[in-house]
């Protein structure tokens, strides 16, 4: 599949918000687009969001309240760095608000 | 005892806090008290499928348990060996996605030995991706290429995790031979997998946790 199916694949995904099953899929696929596409350190960041995400739902019995905190906002930047791709633009400038992002959600931004 | 206590997401959840008093007679009954008591939360939940539920089922705090490992053995093992009788298919192996069914197929695996040592049933884990180093391996354990194989999960909703399982076994070789759930949570997720040609078979369902004297009456078909 080209690599901009896969983009647009992941896109329509991230349109009906997160679930852990999700994150999990995203995971698995950004850690592939990681190995075949340019932009390496982007797709390895989106992979590490959305691992720690999942990792942070597995196991346990979530609160949906708790579960809008934990995923506030990610989906809509993810979903921008994707499309910043999609039109050829570098997205590394949005990395750091995306882990500022969820390192906020999951309670762990010390600053 | 039971006793309301704030949990990592805020909610409040009923479970025990001691050994589950069983008055239960069958082992089949004895686990599905210990299910209630220790492994049946109200709230509300997002589940990993992403749907919302007031009904959350930690079945690991069962399956974790020692007597209640005991019991999914005994169980999980008398539900194996009556399927594939009734199905004919021979055993070889058991194993699921980690680690929902890691407890559970690891007490199935010790009630056959303790049953029938020559039987020889062994049993695996499949990881949720590829180890990253080595031998990239997906499955741990106890499975070779050719292995008819018992898919376990603690609890099914979607199917997700179970269907995740089956690729995974598929994709290396091995035949699924059925499929057994502690707990089917009646939300389509069963049909899901039976429409891949896998007989389900719960040991319990929603029902039987909501309603304090189904257990009594649960019947498991198998077709």
């Amino acid at each position: 599949m080209p690599a901009d199916d896969r983009i647009l694949r992941l896109l329509d995904t991230l349109e009906g918000g997160l679930s852990q099953e999700k994150l999990e899929s995203l995971t698995r696929e950004f850690n592939s687009l990681a190995q075949d596409r340019a932009e390496t350190l982007v797709f390895f960041v989106l992979q590490k969001v959305c691992e720690r995400l999942a990792s942070a739902l597995e196991g346990e019995g979530v609160s949906v309240e708790r579960f809008e905190e934990l995923t506030a906002g990610i989906a809509d930047q993810i979903a921008d760095i994707l499309r910043d791709l999609q039109q050829g633009n570098g997205a590394i400038g949005k990395l750091e608000p995306l882990v500022i992002t969820l390192f906020r959600n999951l309670g762990l931004f010390r600053r | 005892m039971l006793a309301a206590l704030p949990t990592k997401c805020g909610v409040l959840m009923q479970h025990s806090t001691h050994s589950v008093d069983v008055k239960a007679t069958t082992p089949k009954e004895q686990l599905l008290e210990i299910l209630k008591e220790k492994s049946v939360c109200r709230g509300t939940f997002a589940l990993a499928s992403g749907r919302q539920s007031d009904f959350y089922v930690d079945a690991k705090l069962t399956t974790s348990e020692p007597r209640a490992a005991l019991l999914v053995g005994s169980v999980g093992w008398e539900l194996v060996k009556e399927i594939a009788r009734a199905r004919n298919v021979q055993v070889d192996s058991i194993g699921g996605l980690t680690m929902g069914a890691d407890w559970m197929a690891l007490s199935i695996g010790i009630a056959a030995y303790l049953d029938s040592p020559s039987r020889d049933i062994q049993t695996f884990s499949v990881r949720k991706s590829a180890k990253k180093h080595g031998r990239h391996k997906l499955i741990e354990g106890n499975f070779s290429a050719g292995d008819s194989v018992v898919i376990v999960d603690d609890v099914v909703t979607t199917g997700g995790s179970t269907l995740q399982a089956i690729d995974a076994i598929e994709a290396s070789g091995g035949n699924v031979a059925f499929v057994i759930v502690l707990v089917d949570r009646q939300e389509g997720g069963r049909e899901e997998i039976e429409k891949r040609g896998h007989k389900v078979v719960p040991i319990f369902t929603r029902a039987d946790l909501v309603d304090r004297n189904a257990g009594r009456r649960s019947h498991i078909a198998i077709a």
